[in-house]
């Protein structure tokens, strides 16, 4: 465990990754708390500007403060993924745990339902259930989870079978351990790192999607802010100014890049240790 | 080899893709179910003669038979490609639908090739010398493009390019008089107003098929007979073109089974920012107007399209790779 650890350690893209996450956390979570401020107050005496002492990044076609904008829709665009890659990987780890540990029928029955998932025009169907209806953001959440489970599945799947080959599973079931102790004493254990790295590329990915369906205006609605809804806003700045196009950018780019490279590093390692044991 | 297995194995094949088309239709019959109201007080008026109302009723109105009589008249009508009108414009949905796939396809052709332009010099340049300064530079670059969504390139391009430089036209597919001398001059028209978003959406392929291509490479250049073509002395072109892309066929054809979900839903936020007339567009255009008939057929017709076009790409893999066609005859056999 120990030796793992140092292994993680070591990887540089997860040091820098958590460099990053440090700047997330500050930004995302501990600024919106601390600034005062409402992201939402409108001064149409000052739409546009450029940044100055007052409005670090300038402000928007409505006059609102860019940064207080930025710092709150960052930190919901970040619970919303949280949260989103929290059910997949719920989802994808039941069921590609039991496709990896059920007899040929069922495995087969349950991968094809994978790659119907995967089939689905994704984006059509946010639209399809997104469009309509009130919102709510847990219904954007189960939405979101719903299609995005399919890669963690397929890999718990293939790493079940890798580890029912093992010794260690094997000795376990002729010793009459059942089936639930096998699960969380063996399998679990064995699946925590292949889980937490799809977890943390997970969250990269849903940011982009989530940020992409709030962009064309059917995910988070005001007077919720997140980083798409931002940035809808840039489509009516002047063609000089590009304030928030920048500074929106560097936000998502910050966000993306630290969990990209946090599962990344994680992924490294959990791959490399695999079975060294 | 076996050729009755083989035909067996693709029947069994075609009949799964079948059940799996029939399946989906359910969930999506599940999905539309739960869209709350419907759409026919909005044209359907007590100043209209009765018949009037029934006539529109038929046409717009909200099914009220059981369930399973509405799930079975919507296969039907799904089989016949009879999606019902649009209640914005009053056309067939099937119509638009099809006359704004074109856009769509021809965007997302593009995009991937320049995913594949830009992608693929630099998976070569990265797995050729790992580790080394340029590699590093290449992979952050390629984390750049893989963290910023193509909707933010598509809006700085439009920002730079087409209203600062005013180099490139911001949006739809043709000028505004729209009349052309020839069709090869209407053709370059369409290419030069889609470079920019096909660029943009290019660019965000680009890391993802980086990321692919790199391990292959890597699998590729450690294999056994790249080092015999080396020590032959082979010069890099010849090992590049006669032993390296060959053997990238397959993993690129796998690669394109994986997008072509993409190919169809993937360009949304570009056809948004860039206006053009695609199947997205329409898509969001209609979950505004809450034209219910439109968005269900457009997600019917794009997941039939999809797990067609994947049936295809499995097939074209066999007939590309004799090992998968055992493979299958083992499948088969298990069941």
């Amino acid at each position: 465990m120990k030796q793992i650890i140092n292994e993680i350690w070591q990887n540089r893209n997860f040091k820098l990754g958590l460099i990053l996450l440090l700047l997330v956390i500050i930004f995302s979570a501990i600024l919106p708390n601390i600034l005062p401020g409402d992201p939402n107050f409108q001064n149409m005496e000052k739409c546009y500007t450029k940044p100055t002492s007052q409005h670090i990044c300038g402000t928007d076609n409505l006059g609102r403060d860019i940064f207080l904008r930025l710092i709150h829709g960052s930190g919901l665009s970040l619970k919303i993924s949280l949260t989103t890659s929290l059910f997949s990987v719920l989802i994808g780890l039941t069921i590609g745990f039991i496709s990896g540990s059920s007899p040929k029928s069922i495995d087969y029955i349950l991968m094809r339902m994978t790659d119907l998932f995967f089939g689905f025009p994704k984006y059509f169907l946010f639209i399809l259930v997104l469009g309509f209806g009130e919102f709510s953001l847990l219904k954007l959440i189960i939405v979101l989870s719903i299609f995005s489970w399919m890669e963690t599945a397929k890999m718990v799947r293939s790493e079940t079978h890798y580890i029912n080959s093992s010794l260690f599973v094997k000795s376990a079931i002729c010793q009459g351990l059942s089936k639930s102790n096998l699960f969380f004493i063996h399998y679990l254990p064995n699946l925590a790192g292949i889980l937490i790295s799809s977890y943390t590329l997970q969250v990269s990915t849903i940011i982009l999607v989530e940020s992409g369906i709030s962009f064309i205006g059917l995910g988070v609605q005001s007077p919720n802010i997140s980083l798409g809804t931002i940035l809808n806003q840039a489509r009516y700045f002047p063609y000089d100014n590009y304030t928030l196009i920048i500074f929106s950018g560097l936000f998502i780019l910050l966000n993306v890049s630290t969990f990209h490279f946090l599962g990344d590093g994680l992924k490294a390692t959990t791959n490399k240790e695999k079975f060294q044991k | 080899m076996n050729y009755k297995k083989f035909i067996y194995s693709v029947l069994f094949k075609l009949f799964t893709i079948f059940l799996l088309i029939l399946l989906g239709l359910i969930l999506l019959f599940i999905l539309i179910k739960t869209i709350p109201g419907s759409s026919d007080i909005k044209y359907i008026s007590t100043a209209f003669s009765l018949e009037r109302q029934q006539e529109l009723q038929n046409i717009y109105g909200s099914d009220n038979s059981p369930i399973l009589v509405q799930l079975f008249k919507w296969m039907k009508n799904t089989v016949n490609f009879d999606f019902g009108h649009s209640t914005q414009s009053g056309l067939p949905v099937k119509q638009i639908i099809l006359s704004s796939f074109l856009p769509t396809i021809l965007l997302s052709f593009l995009a991937v090739t320049w995913g594949l332009l830009i992608g693929f010099p630099f998976a070569l340049v990265s797995a050729t010398n790992p580790g080394s300064k340029r590699d590093k530079f290449i992979t952050l670059l390629m984390v750049l493009s893989y963290s910023l969504p193509a909707y933010w390139i598509g809006l700085f391009f439009l920002q730079f390019f087409s209203y600062k430089l005013n180099i490139f036209p911001s949006s739809q597919l043709f000028d505004i008089p729209g009349i052309y001398p020839s069709l090869f001059s209407k053709f370059t028209s369409v290419l030069y107003h889609l470079f920019l978003p096909s660029l943009a959406l290019g660019l965000s392929f680009a890391a993802y098929f980086y990321k692919y291509l790199k391990t292959k490479l890597i699998d590729i250049l450690d294999s056994e007979y790249i080092l015999a073509a080396k020590a032959r002395g082979l010069s890099a072109k010849t090992i590049i073109l006669s032993h390296i892309i060959p053997n990238l066929i397959l993993p690129v054809l796998s690669l394109f089974s994986t997008i072509t979900p993409l190919f169809f839903s993937g360009a949304v936020t570009i056809e948004y920012i860039f206006s053009i007339p695609g199947i997205g567009r329409t898509m969001i255009n209609a979950a505004v107007a809450r034209d219910i008939p439109l968005i269900i057929g457009g997600a019917t017709i794009s997941f039939i399209a999809i797990m067609l076009i994947n049936t295809f790409y499995d097939i074209l893999l066999v007939i590309f790779n004799p090992k998968i066609k055992t493979e299958w005859i083992n499948e088969t056999n298990n069941k």
